[in-house]
């Protein structure tokens, strides 16, 4: 009797044993969820989660995707079951309402381990919230910036020269005015100077580069600057471009057309560097890449307009740490440079500095301008809270200027009112 | 009390609603609920991630002075009070074109109805594309046949709205044409042969015989096509969306084609203002209500029954 109990006992011990290890094994596994908007490049993504997974074999990744227009409404659905993803790409502009939501992770602890000359730290600031002073909420895996785009077919045919580096906004526009043409006598134009629509990437730079350091508002979030002074001569330059100068096609022609630029009708345009890849694939002619031009109150000194694509940590997440490894492997040397099309840069700078990012055989020849366009990133560029809501207000309203539906004063007031009651809220 | 006397009342009162409970459970939890929440939402700020907190009347008091909620508003009302005659009077036309015996005709009927069962999505695109004002396949038509420019549609302020209109009497023109068919058989051949007889032509046949007796018909036509263009959303939505990086917003070009039910997404759920979108919506229900109830009260005069 007294050995069944034994054997018994022995038996019960050993099944607690391997029931507790196989709890701790169990504890050990983690699993996280990663979210992002790009479907060009899910399968490097893919591939990036198993090698991220053999390095670490008790943390496994799992991939969900959304497009961009939808990413954000899966986004609140998620976060009002509780069920965000772990770790989810951040836009600049929704970065600081997810802050204030409390929806993400102050990473501040985790960056200060960094090693930042590894990274362009410039870069940063533009996440940090409520104010480049601050805390960051998300970290980026590469940025972009704005630049101007040129067509050397047209430049050639019309036997101007290319712009350089330092050129100003009555110089740009002098070359618009020789490169707007109606080219089958119809008596309209159909090739154009320049082309402005209205885009943040069209608008905002020249804000910038007319010496409003801040941008759009003030450095607290509290006001409008387009209305008046230098925000507001920015404004009306552009406008004038397609009203008075018509140098430029109006929203109507270009209606329906991603980026207008692409057509070869096109002499110039301002647009995130981003376009590289596009143009390259879009646009038959040759091209080039500037700085953007400096407006009269500028005193000479160029202001970038550039930002990041980020990744944040989900407040809710249970791993925060393994979320935080994933997000420094996603945003590190392991990440292949053609994960990252034209010209976005990778935030790694071993990355963005080595030749393959450079591309010296693939247009435009001058690549490396984008890299001294990230430096030149104001230190107060930043994206305000509701920042999507306020920008779509300011397309819609430039669209009224320069469709005629209203006289620019009066329309700029409305949005003064528009913005800042956006602002305070 | 014997059992199949039990068996039958419980069969009488109880089995019905056993049979009755999926649906109602279904109406209760998906529509009933969400229309009492949405109304207490409208009283919030919400957002998913923060919850929300009580501010009384304020987000109704918001819209009064809301300048962009004024031009969505009045856009509602411009779309509804183009789109209510042509929808109308182009489905009319259309039932009394194919209310004939012509062989083929069954034909024709299915062509004019096929738009109303293709997807909106493919709709939208396609018209966007053929109406593109520099590459679209109208105004390089009308250029070919004329010399002259074709409008901007979509691209201007002044003709979005017209050409929304426009498409989507296009797109829904065969769902009113087949009630309005229906409607057109009901009419007694014996009232129209008298007609005849007495001399009246077609014009006065159907002015004085077939229109008052379409009239329950034309009624309800009506309601429907009022309700759908206070609610019109997804051709807007689709026909107005920027491609991507183009710049522009959706219920564009400025403001001009934004309606009621964008604007209270793109409050809801782009902009994260649950509370502000909701009240949107209370405005749009109390609107409705309103037209739906005035149209009751007025078919007394004009609607005959047979």
């Amino acid at each position: 009797m007294k050995k069944h109990l034994v054997v018994l006992l022995l038996i019960a011990l050993a099944a607690a044993v391997c029931f507790a290890e196989g709890q701790q094994e169990e504890a050990e596994k983690v699993e996280l969820r990663y979210m992002m908007w790009d479907p060009q490049i899910i399968e490097k993504e893919e591939a990036l989660a198993v090698k991220f997974s053999q390095a670490n074999p008790n943390v496994s990744v799992t991939i969900e995707t959304a497009v961009f227009a939808q990413f954000w409404e899966k986004m609140q659905a998620m976060a009002a079951a509780k069920n965000m993803p772990d770790v989810f790409w951040m836009s600049s502009a929704y970065v600081k309402d997810y802050q204030r939501m409390g929806a993400i992770l102050n990473l501040e602890k985790y960056i200060a381990t960094l090693n930042k000359d590894d990274y362009f730290e410039s870069i940063f600031n533009v996440l940090r919230s409520p104010t480049p002073a601050d805390d960051m909420y998300a970290f980026p895996w590469a940025w972009v910036s704005c630049i101007s785009y040129y067509n050397k077919r047209l430049f050639d045919e019309a036997g101007l020269p290319y712009p350089g580096e330092t050129w100003t906004w009555d110089q740009m526009r002098d070359l618009a005015f020789k490169l707007t043409k109606d080219t089958d006598g119809d008596g309209a134009a159909d090739q154009w100077g320049y082309w402005v629509k209205g885009r943040y990437t069209h608008l905002y730079p020249y804000v910038y580069n007319n010496g409003v350091e801040s941008g759009v508002t003030d450095e607290k979030y509290e006001k409008f600057q387009l209305a008046e002074g230098a925000g507001r001569e920015a404004m009306k330059f552009l406008a004038d471009l397609i009203t008075a100068d018509k140098v430029s096609p109006t929203p109507a022609q270009t209606k329906g057309v991603s980026t207008f630029f692409a057509t070869g009708r096109i002499g110039m345009c301002t647009e995130g560097s981003w376009r590289i890849d596009t143009y390259r694939k879009g646009l038959e002619d040759p091209f080039g890449i500037t700085l953007v031009p400096l407006g009269p109150k500028s005193g000479g000194k160029q202001i970038v307009y550039g930002w990041a694509d980020a990744m944040a940590i989900s407040a809710f997440t249970e791993h925060p740490q393994a979320a935080w490894d994933w997000m420094m492997f996603m945003c590190g040397p392991g990440r292949p440079v053609d994960s990252i099309l034209g010209g976005k840069v990778p935030i790694w700078k071993g990355n963005a500095l080595s030749d393959a990012w450079l591309e010296k055989d693939m247009l435009p020849e001058n690549k490396e301008l984008v890299l001294k366009s990230g430096e030149l990133i104001g230190a107060k560029v930043t994206m305000s809270p509701r920042w999507e809501e306020w920008n779509s207000v300011i397309q819609s309203d430039f669209e009224k200027i320069v469709l005629g539906e209203g006289d620019f004063d009066q329309v700029m007031a409305e949005l003064k009112s528009k913005v800042e009651k956006i602002l305070a809220r | 009390m014997p059992n199949n006397l039990i068996a039958g009342r419980f069969e009488r009162r109880v089995a019905p609603y056993i049979f009755l409970l999926p649906m109602l459970v279904g109406l209760l939890v998906f529509r009933l609920g969400p229309v009492i929440w949405s109304f207490l939402l409208s009283f919030q700020t919400y957002n998913p991630f923060q919850g929300g907190e009580w501010i009384g009347l304020s987000n109704y008091r918001e819209l009064l002075t809301d300048l962009d909620f004024r031009q969505t508003f009045g856009n509602t009302l411009k779309f509804t009070l183009l789109y209510l005659p042509l929808g109308v009077m182009s489905s009319l036309a259309l039932a009394l074109l194919v209310n004939n015996r012509l062989r083929g005709i069954i034909l024709f009927r299915a062509v004019y109805f096929l738009p109303v069962i293709s997807a909106v999505a493919a709709i939208g695109t396609i018209w966007a594309w053929l109406l593109n004002p520099l590459y679209g396949l109208v105004n390089h038509l009308i250029k070919v046949v004329s010399g002259l420019t074709g409008p901007e549609w979509l691209g201007s302020p002044k003709t979005a709205l017209l050409t929304l209109v426009l498409v989507n009497v296009w797109r829904t023109m065969g769902y009113a044409m087949v009630i309005f068919l229906a409607g057109l058989q009901d009419v007694p051949q014996e009232l129209l042969d008298a007609a005849r007889v007495d001399g009246a032509g077609k014009i006065k046949t159907f002015f004085r015989i077939t229109f008052p007796l379409l009239s329950p018909t034309t009624f309800f036509v009506i309601i429907i096509t009022i309700i759908r263009s206070f609610q019109i959303f997804d051709l807007v939505y689709i026909m107005t969306a920027p491609a991507a990086g183009e710049g522009g917003t959706v219920g564009g070009p400025a403001n001009s084609t934004n309606v009621l039910v964008i604007s209270i997404f793109q409050n809801a759920f782009k902009w994260y203002r649950m509370g502000y979108g909701a009240a949107q919506a209370y405005i749009l229900f109390l609107l409705v209500a309103a037209i739906t109830l005035i149209n009751f009260r007025l078919q007394k005069r004009w609607v005959h029954y047979q």
